[in-house]
């Protein structure tokens, strides 16, 4: 943005200013467009399936009205016509009624469709009704009943009372015997009863009456004009003629009245009115209902429509409000962004010329802009640099102007100072050099006391010398002594450690003695066990031999019962009986051995069991000898141990007492020295006096000298002086300018 | 009792009961044996111990003990049963507390009892029945005792006891 021209900045602005305007527009044309389509649909539909319900409902009310008349009207005619007129009516409410579906099935509004449908079932409903009843009311049976009632019958009636009047009056004439007259006009009199009856009958059956009742009433008639056929011989009076009429007259009777039943029983007109009153006037309050429901559903509809029109309206003018503002927004911020730009490099400018002018010429303006301000601000910033470097360099020159004289001013300073304390120190020094002659005096005095006491320290050194070599050779025969005494302790140590090497080897053998001797108790055990398995044999022997024994004796039994027979045997038995007697002989003689065996066992294994005895009463005591070896051994090597060390004490003071000695001898040689450094000392003393004198005189030189020096170094401090004041005014000449330490350049 | 001074050695089984020796003329003894399994027989006099199986044949079998009028002892390893032949007795035999060996004695080394001598000491201590005769050894008595009678004694005590 900033680096665009200023041109394009003017441009930029105007073309957001457009672009602003015409999205207003296209948003206004938008929004006022959804307006329109809300109010057109309002129109187009809404109104139109009013004026559908309005005349489906009137068409409907009209052929209610019709269908009622139809019903009342007593003749057919007129009563066809009504039923034709209501017919067309429904049919016209229905053709509305479809075109109202169509519209509402178009629309789709919720409620409406069903509404619809459930108004189109209703109206079958009751058009089905209206249809009944028409069908009912068109048929009059009833009046038409009537008439034949007041009609044929009455006629017949009349002539059958006729005719039964003309017998009456025949029989009252003729003046046949009391019975038969009696009886006929009896008979007459009830005909005539029966024929009154039957219209009177008749009548009641054209009321509404249920079908048992109906078929009472047709039976009494047939009863009554059975009785009328029944007495009619009698009551004719044998007239055949007039029988034969009376008797047409019956049957056209009959005829006439069975139709009269038909039509009753139809009882049209009744049943259209029933009808006409309950069911159909509830199918058509349901029809009303529905449509006033339907009326209901439009009239909101119409509402809501109105509604969303009102509403359209508004957002549209929200819209375009909106859009303005955020058109204008826009173009008010680029607006600013535009002359920001422009104007605060242009003051940036000025500020700095101003500041130049004030003498200021350390600011420059940041500016980082391509367009023509931006080349101004750059051209200024390049002015104040070249400015501020001249100036610099001019500050520069006057500052080394202003140093210089401030050195030449301190050194001349410094010139005057110096020559002042030269002079003061020339007078210290003269008194100093006095002071010093008189102190060389007292020294020679104490030189000579100092010779004399080294004299004396030089015998004494020199006995003590000689006692020192006496404890010197004493400590060395110590020293001697001491070592034979270590020689000796070490050889017992050695012989200890032999001793302990028999002792160690003592046992071992001790031990292996007494392992040796446990193998042999063990041997001996095996040997014992031996023996005791030997025993059980021998066990074993007797036992044969007793059983032999036993041979032998049970042999010689028989031998002797055998007798002479028997000798042979006999002497079997008696060989077997020495066998027993050997064996027995020879199992005890072993018995004996093995005794006498394991006796000997017995004391072996005594006699091993003392040497085993022993051998442990050895293993101790050559322990006890090996632990007291140990110890004379530690206690032999502390000896030594404690000998070494006198030994090294003993040397130590041998070095001391030499080193004594030495130092004995040192200290007669140092103060030999001393004695004679006493005498260089007198002599040096002498010397100085003389040197001091000398002093003296020079040091009034100097300070003759150092006068002349302080009154030239006053006058080179005025000039510098002069100096420093022509470069403090250049200084403050150039001060006005402000420059930034970066332009001061080093020469 | 058979006193024969003037016929050949007799030899005698000897055996020792309480430590004495007794013993039976060889010609009477049928076996001699280790066989101690004893049938006890209920109701019997103390004498008879029980009845003994020797190879199929039954023997009865006293106590010779109890016969000479000894305490009885438990059955030892030592003890015998010595069987007697039929002409002794019928199928018996007696107990005895060790075998010893067959003695060969002359005749006049014998000493016969008899019942004609009734001062002597043997009829006072009451086996006068049972002992036949004294043999004499070189250190030693042998008593000869009666087989035949040891049945009748039992009998006798039997009878005694009832």
């Amino acid at each position: 943005m900033k680096n665009f021209k200023l041109a394009s900045k003017l441009f930029l602005l105007t073309a957001i200013l457009i672009s602003s305007v015409l999205l207003v527009a296209y948003v206004a044309v938008n929004r006022l467009a959804a307006v329109n389509t809300h109010v057109q649909h309002l129109v187009e539909s809404t109104i139109a399936k009013v004026n559908r319900t309005s005349e489906m409902h009137v068409r409907f009310l009209g052929g209610v009205r019709a269908q009622k008349n139809a019903v009342l009207s007593p003749d057919d005619e007129t009563s066809a016509n009504y039923a034709a007129s209501s017919r067309a009516a429904f049919t016209e409410s229905r053709e509305a009624i479809s075109k109202l579906n169509e519209l509402v099935l178009q629309d789709r509004v919720d409620g409406q469709s069903t509404a619809v449908e459930e108004l189109i079932k209703a109206f079958e409903k009751a058009e089905e009704v209206n249809n009944q009843v028409l069908d009912l009311a068109i048929q009059n049976t009833n009046v038409k009943a009537r008439q034949i009632l007041s009609g044929a019958i009455q006629r017949d009636v009349e002539n059958l009372n006729k005719r039964l009047q003309l017998w009456v009056d025949e029989s009252m004439t003729k003046g046949a015997t009391d019975a038969d007259l009696v009886k006929r006009l009896v008979t007459l009199y009830a005909m005539h009863d029966n024929v009154v009856s039957i219209p009177f009958t008749a009548a009641k059956h054209i009321e509404p009456l249920t079908v048992e009742e109906m078929t009472a009433l047709e039976k009494k008639v047939e009863d009554f004009l059975e009785k009328i056929q029944s007495g009619l011989a009698l009551a004719s009076g044998g007239d055949l003629s007039s029988q034969s009429d009376v008797r047409n007259r019956i049957s056209d009777m009959k005829v006439s009245l069975a139709k009269l039943f038909q039509l009753s029983r139809l009882d049209t007109n009744n049943r259209s009115a029933e009808i006409s009153l309950k069911p159909s006037k509830q199918a058509a309050d349901e029809v009303v209902k529905r449509v006033s429901k339907l009326e209901d559903l439009l009239a909101r509809e119409s509402d809501s429509g109105s509604k969303l029109s009102a509403a359209a309206y508004a957002s549209a003018i929200w819209w375009i409000l909106g859009t303005t503002l955020l058109g204008i927004l826009l173009g008010g911020i680029v607006a600013y962004l535009v002359k920001e730009s422009v104007t605060k490099p242009v003051f940036e400018v000025r500020n700095l010329a101003q500041a130049m002018a004030a003498g200021d010429l350390r600011s420059r303006i940041q500016l980082n802009q391509q367009d023509e301000v931006g080349e101004l601000s750059d051209a200024t910033n390049s002015l104040a640099d070249s400015l501020s470097r001249i100036v610099a360099q001019i500050q520069k020159v006057s500052e080394g102007l202003a140093s210089s004289a401030e050195d030449l001013g301190g050194v001349s300073n410094h010139l005057l100072s110096q020559s002042e304390a030269t002079s003061l120190n020339a007078t210290s020094v003269a008194s100093a050099a006095e002071q010093l002659s008189s102190n060389i005096n007292t020294m020679a005095a104490a030189a000579e006391e100092m010779s004399v006491n080294v004299a004396s320290i030089s015998s004494a050194s020199e006995e003590m010398s000689m006692n020192v070599g006496t404890i010197s050779s004493a400590a060395e025969q110590t020293s001697s002594n001491v070592s034979a005494v270590s020689t000796a302790v070490g050889e017992i140590s050695s012989s200890f450690t032999d001793v302990l090497n028999d002792v160690r080897e003592g046992s071992r053998v001790a031990g292996e003695a007494s392992r040796m001797a446990d193998s042999a108790t063990a041997t001996i055990q095996t040997l014992s066990q031996s023996g005791t398995e030997i025993s059980k044999v021998t066990e074993a022997i007797k036992m044969i031999a007793l059983q032999t024994n036993l041979l032998a004796l049970n042999a010689t039994i028989e031998a002797t019962s055998a007798g002479e027979a028997g000798k042979g045997f006999a002497v079997v038995a008696h060989e077997i009986k020495e066998l027993a007697n050997q064996s027995a002989k020879a199992a005890e003689d072993i018995a004996r051995k093995i005794e006498g065996v394991q006796n000997d066992t017995r004391q072996a294994v005594q006699v091993i069991q003392n040497v085993s005895q022993i051998i442990k009463d050895i293993n101790a005591s050559s322990g006890r000898i090996s632990l007291s070896v140990e110890k004379q051994t530690r206690a032999a090597s502390m000896i030594s141990q404690n000998v070494g060390e006198a030994n090294k004490g003993v040397g130590d003071i041998a070095r001391s007492i030499a080193e004594v000695a030495k130092a004995a001898g040192d200290m007669s040689r140092n103060v030999a020295e001393a004695a004679r450094g006493a005498t260089d000392v007198s002599r040096n003393v002498g010397e100085a006096a003389k040197a001091a004198g000398g002093i003296s005189s020079d040091i009034h030189g100097v300070s003759d000298a150092s006068r002349s020096t302080n009154q030239s170094a006053s006058k080179v401090h005025d000039s510098a002086e002069d100096l420093d004041r022509i470069g403090k005014e250049l200084k403050k000449l150039v001060g006005r300018f402000k420059i930034n330490s970066e332009d001061i350049t080093t020469e | 009792m058979k006193a024969s001074p003037l016929e050949n050695p007799r030899l005698f089984c000897s055996f020792r009961v309480e430590g004495k020796l007794y013993g039976v003329d060889i010609l009477d003894v049928k076996e001699v044996t280790t066989e101690m399994m004893y049938t006890r027989i209920a109701h019997a006099p103390d004498e008879v111990l029980g009845l003994v199986n020797i190879r199929g044949h039954i023997h009865l079998a006293l106590d010779l003990r109890r016969l000479l009028g000894l305490p009885p002892i438990p059955v030892t390893g030592e003890s015998r049963l010595v069987l007697f032949k039929p002409i002794a007795g019928h199928s018996f035999g007696v107990v005895v507390d060790s075998i010893s060996e067959i003695h060969t004695i002359t005749p006049d080394r014998l000493e016969t009892f008899s019942l004609a001598e009734p001062a002597s000491l043997a009829t006072q201590l009451g086996q006068v029945d049972l002992i036949s005769a004294i043999g004499k050894l070189a250190d030693e008595l042998l008593v000869v005792l009666n087989p035949r009678r040891f049945l009748t004694i039992v009998e006798q005590n039997l009878t005694r006891a009832t």
